[in-house]
């Protein structure tokens, strides 16, 4: 079946439908000393369990995103969780997909209730990073960072790249060169954005008072990328209880519908034909599935709010090419312009992203989820965004170059 | 060991090595380590030169045939590192900064991830399109690393 057919099929329009039902989130940290991985997940689960206003006698099935296991210090920690949640004998399946873990766990929550299989689904990322250390110095960021870096491919490129930066570094270098933009002060701009994001988010891990020289002049990492434009890496959980619109009108709160869900997995950039050289097909893809799949044609027009993972500040910028917020190569624009700050015509991370808001793969997905229905709910306190549309958007990436990405779009009803 | 608030800390270390095969992929480590030479694999249906090797064609399961490479290629993308974590192999070979690049071996479809030397390590150093030839190590493991670019024309 061609692409194109697909994608007409899944457009259909007695699709069921799948809905946000409740939401469970606790603040990125750089470590939780008084959690355990199933406490961490307890938490969260508790607390989406509860907006949704049901129980674990209500729950028929879990997905996990789970990104790694060598940093969790467990190999099947889901099966763990799953017990300790108290949801023993019901189905359980993990998913891991890069810094996409967790929408990829959404996608496949999706189709598990879509399917008929299930009417509600409990959806949870959780991840410990902060464990580790480099026993030479005592430094946790550098175990952690040497634990996560085998993601890349261990005989193909970590020899020669083995820190994320660097790899995904190639492709903003090649967009600067192929487009002319952005520019460093536009890439520093999208960044304290999300700094002054974080500082009204009670989730967030850092809430620094930045000005745009403080980030311009922090050490660069892989130019043009400096510091304080590069996420973030914590330990967290994030939970969201999925269900069917058959028994949505049961739940607490009035459901948040998933739109659309689209994912893409692509080459690890190593075609020599350079079409892609600056640009980043995998959000591209999804985002095009998502938009499809939703009916979203003018997605500048149409959305109120997104979530993007901004890794590092250009791969923000890139994604609103990707995304079709602007033209490729006008992305810099978007952010000079003011369109994606808080208070602009489309918010574009007003959590505080990755950068600022905090970031482990898993984890941040099902977070920048629960964000939009938080949004699109209306009550995200001091860094609500103006809902006119009721629709909004979660675009996720990761993997060895920026290969693994997810969108999803989420709508309220009018 | 405690930490703030009472929370018992204890010290694990998993340790795993390695012995492990190249596979079909093996002649072209082999290559590497023995005669230093750069090699890729050819599929014989639709033409696709792969570098990385790959024993069948991804694109159209055809079968390939080894060949040599030229040593001579093209820059498709670089960026300029100044930090990489302390606790990295990659100190044990290389000096900070360094560029990175996305090299396309002449006669390749493919790119290789590998490092370009330059005299001084500076933005712009490496543009796009810039011709690049390998140098190969006196030493070699059968690893990426038993070779890097230079500049054509130093």
């Amino acid at each position: 079946m061609s692409t194109a057919q697909h994608r007409a099929n899944a457009s259909k329009a007695s699709r069921p439908r799948v809905g946000v039902a409740g939401v469970g989130q606790i603040p990125f940290r750089t470590r939780y000393p008084e959690h355990t991985f199933q406490e961490l997940a307890f938490e969260v689960a508790r607390a989406a369990l509860r907006d949704a206003g049901i129980t674990t006698d209500d729950v028929q099935g879990a997905v996990y995103g789970i990104y790694s296991d060598l940093l969790m210090r467990q190999q099947s920690s889901d099966s763990l969780v799953h017990d300790y949640l108290g949801l023993r004998g019901k189905p359980a399946l993990r998913i891991s997909a890069g810094a996409s873990t967790g929408a990829f766990a959404a996608r496949a929550a999706y189709a598990e209730i879509a399917s008929g299989l299930s009417d509600v689904v409990l959806l949870l990322g959780v991840q410990k990073s902060g464990d580790l250390i480099n026993p030479e110095n005592q430094h946790r960021g550098e175990g952690t960072m040497m634990s996560e870096s085998i993601t890349h491919d261990v005989n193909w490129q970590h020899p020669v790249t083995p820190f994320p930066p660097a790899a995904w570094g190639l492709s903003l270098n090649a967009h600067m060169e192929r487009y002319g933009t952005p520019t460093v002060e536009q890439l520093a701009k999208a960044a304290l954005k999300n700094h002054r994001n974080a500082r009204l988010n009670p989730y967030a891990q850092l809430k620094l008072d930045l000005t745009l020289e403080d980030i311009l002049n922090s050490r660069i990492i892989a130019w043009p990328t400096t510091m304080y434009e590069c996420c973030g890496f914590a330990e967290c959980a994030a939970a969201m209880v999925l269900v069917s619109e058959r028994v949505a009108g049961r739940m607490a709160k009035r459901p948040v519908w998933i739109a659309g869900v689209g994912t893409s997995v692509e080459a690890v950039l190593q075609d020599g034909d350079g079409e892609n050289y600056g640009r980043v097909p995998a959000i591209r893809r999804s985002g095009e599935a998502a938009y499809t799949m939703a009916g979203v044609t003018k997605p500048r027009e149409e959305l109120d709010v997104a979530e993007v993972h901004d890794i590092f500040s250009g791969l923000e910028i890139m994604a609103y090419e990707e995304l079709g917020l602007c033209a490729p190569g006008e992305g810099g624009r978007l952010v000079d312009e003011g369109v994606t700050e808080r208070t602009g015509p489309l918010p574009v991370n007003p959590s505080g992203g990755r950068i600022a808001c905090g970031h482990i793969a898993g984890v941040s997905e099902i977070f920048s989820l629960c964000e939009v229905t938080r949004q699109l709910r209306e009550e995200a306190g001091e860094r609500q965004v103006a809902i006119r549309r009721g629709r909004g958007l979660v675009s996720t990436v990761g993997g060895q170059s920026a290969n693994i990405a997810a969108a999803l779009v989420l709508e309220r009803d009018a | 060991m405690t930490t703030r608030g009472g929370y018992l800390e204890a010290e694990d270390a998993i340790v795993n090595h390695y012995v492990y095969s190249h596979g079909g992929l093996s002649p072209f480590f082999r290559a590497l380590k023995e005669r230093g030479q750069l090699t890729g694999t050819r599929c014989a249906e639709c033409d696709t030169v792969w570098c990385p090797p790959r024993t069948h064609c991804s694109r159209c399961y055809g079968e390939t045939q080894w060949t040599d490479l030229s040593h001579e290629g093209t820059v498709r993308a670089a960026t300029y590192c100044y930090y990489v974590p302390s606790n990295y192999k990659l100190h044990e070979y290389q000096e900070m900064p360094y560029v990175l690049a996305l090299v396309q071996p002449d006669g390749a479809s493919t790119c290789l991830y590998n490092i370009v030397h330059v005299p001084k390590v500076v933005v712009g150093a490496v543009p796009a399109g810039m011709r690049v030839r390998a140098v190969f190590r006196e030493r070699r493991e059968g690893r990426l690393t038993d070779f890097y670019y230079v500049p054509l024309e130093s």
